[in-house]
């Protein structure tokens, strides 16, 4: 998937529940979660892989938060290699 | 070659002046041969700095803070906060040597019985800890009353505390990381500890404790509410004669009411808790810790900050 694919429009509305207020930018798969991109905190950040396991009836597996920097394109990949419904 | 104030637990001790390094190796071993007579050697080094303005709390600022405090209860504050920080320190130090076979013996833990209960019933609680006192004494608590805990709190490459599993805030893995482990914990009924007034993390609405508007921190709210179990607040101070540690825990703090956002849900929790700690330290203001003070200090008086909340809506 190139980096400039745009993510799943289901995982963008996510997102946005989250994005802190003033970010505007488009939601690029580059973009980091944590602080340096989306600058979201760790309690956000669970809040969200919570909120996306909850839509898309999947488990994150832990690897995807051991090798960071966690970015809204492995969030994208995740959810399209598990073949979720809209994503 | 200029030290900065060799105390702060800020500054690193590779840093700190060579007499104060050569005092806490001193102090180490002490602790390691005889925990009492460590922690008597703590005291009169911690009344020495402070008598030398070097770390502390006047008891001017004190009553600032606890203004319900007369000039005496005032200046023995001052003095017994730096007193019980140097035993705090030299105790963790205990702790991070994997020495909790020499702490356990100055741990009481009569007033967990809220903690054993929930164990008893099953039922996974967050025990949100506050830097009252020796916080490393909570974990030996736990330990004593051999209940299995998931502990989060910084110190990487420390060793774990018997029978507690660690997550680690500052290691390799994300904290979101620790805190989704936390969460998979209390799902599967087991307790997990966290810190209430950590430095950095992010913070709930400002609550209502001894007349300030403090802010603790989310993470341990965040966690009851989202495994929908309570939360217990656990404090540890020094016991006024002699050097035991008592470890109380208060009553377990449920959500009374889900509506609106997730953090309004947590705010509401953190008010309550905050309700409690109010009355703990109204009780027990010699077991106020400097930690404790500093948030305080810190934060507006209660008025002022609904004045700015006026203002803010009115602009």
């Amino acid at each position: 998937m190139s980096a400039s694919h745009p993510i799943p429009e289901s995982l963008e509305a996510i997102l946005r529940r989250y994005v802190p207020p003033g970010f505007e930018g488009p939601l690029e798969r580059g973009l980091a979660v944590a602080p340096g991109g989306l600058d979201l905190d760790s309690v956000a950040i669970l809040e969200l892989l919570m909120a996306c396991e909850e839509r898309f009836g999947i488990a994150f597996p832990d690897t995807l938060l051991e090798c960071p920097p966690l970015t809204v394109g492995l969030l994208a990949e995740h959810l399209e290699r598990q073949g979720c419904e809209d994503a | 070659m200029t030290y900065t104030v060799p105390v702060g637990s800020s500054v690193p001790m590779r840093k700190r002046a060579p007499w104060f390094r050569l005092c806490v190796s001193v102090e180490d071993r002490l602790m390691q041969r005889d925990p009492v007579r460590g922690l008597r050697l703590a005291d009169a080094a911690g009344e020495i700095v402070r008598r030398l303005g070097l770390y502390g709390k006047s008891a001017q600022s004190i009553r600032a803070v606890l203004p319900w405090l007369t000039e005496e209860d005032s200046r023995r504050v001052a003095g017994i906060s730096v007193r019980h920080d140097f035993r705090n320190r030299a105790l963790n130090r205990l702790v991070i040597a994997g020495r909790f076979d020499l702490v356990a013996p100055l741990v009481n833990v009569e007033k967990m019985a809220s903690v054993g209960e929930c164990h008893a019933a099953g039922r996974a609680v967050v025990l949100g800890v506050m830097h009252m006192g020796p916080i490393a004494a909570t974990s030996v608590s736990l330990h004593k009353l051999g209940l299995p805990a998931f502990l989060v709190r910084t110190g990487a490459g420390q060793p774990p505390p018997p029978g507690l599993e660690v997550g680690s805030l500052d290691g390799p893995h994300l904290p979101a990381m620790i805190l989704r482990r936390a969460l998979e914990r209390l799902k599967m009924g087991r307790f997990v500890v966290m810190g209430l007034d950590r430095r950095s993390g992010q913070e709930t609405g400002p609550v209502s404790c001894l007349g300030r508007a403090i802010r603790l921190r989310r993470g341990a709210f965040t966690l009851a509410r989202m495994a929908g179990v309570p939360l217990i607040p656990v404090m540890t101070r020094w016991t006024r004669s002699g050097f035991g540690i008592e470890v109380e825990a208060g009553p377990a703090l449920s959500i009374r009411d889900r509506s609106g956002e997730g953090s309004q849900v947590e705010d509401r929790l953190a008010a309550d808790l905050a309700q409690w700690l109010d009355g703990y330290v109204r009780c027990r203001p010699e077991a106020v810790s400097l930690q404790l003070l500093h948030l305080l200090e810190a934060a507006p008086l209660v008025a002022a900050e609904a004045d700015v909340e006026r203002a803010l809506a009115g602009a």
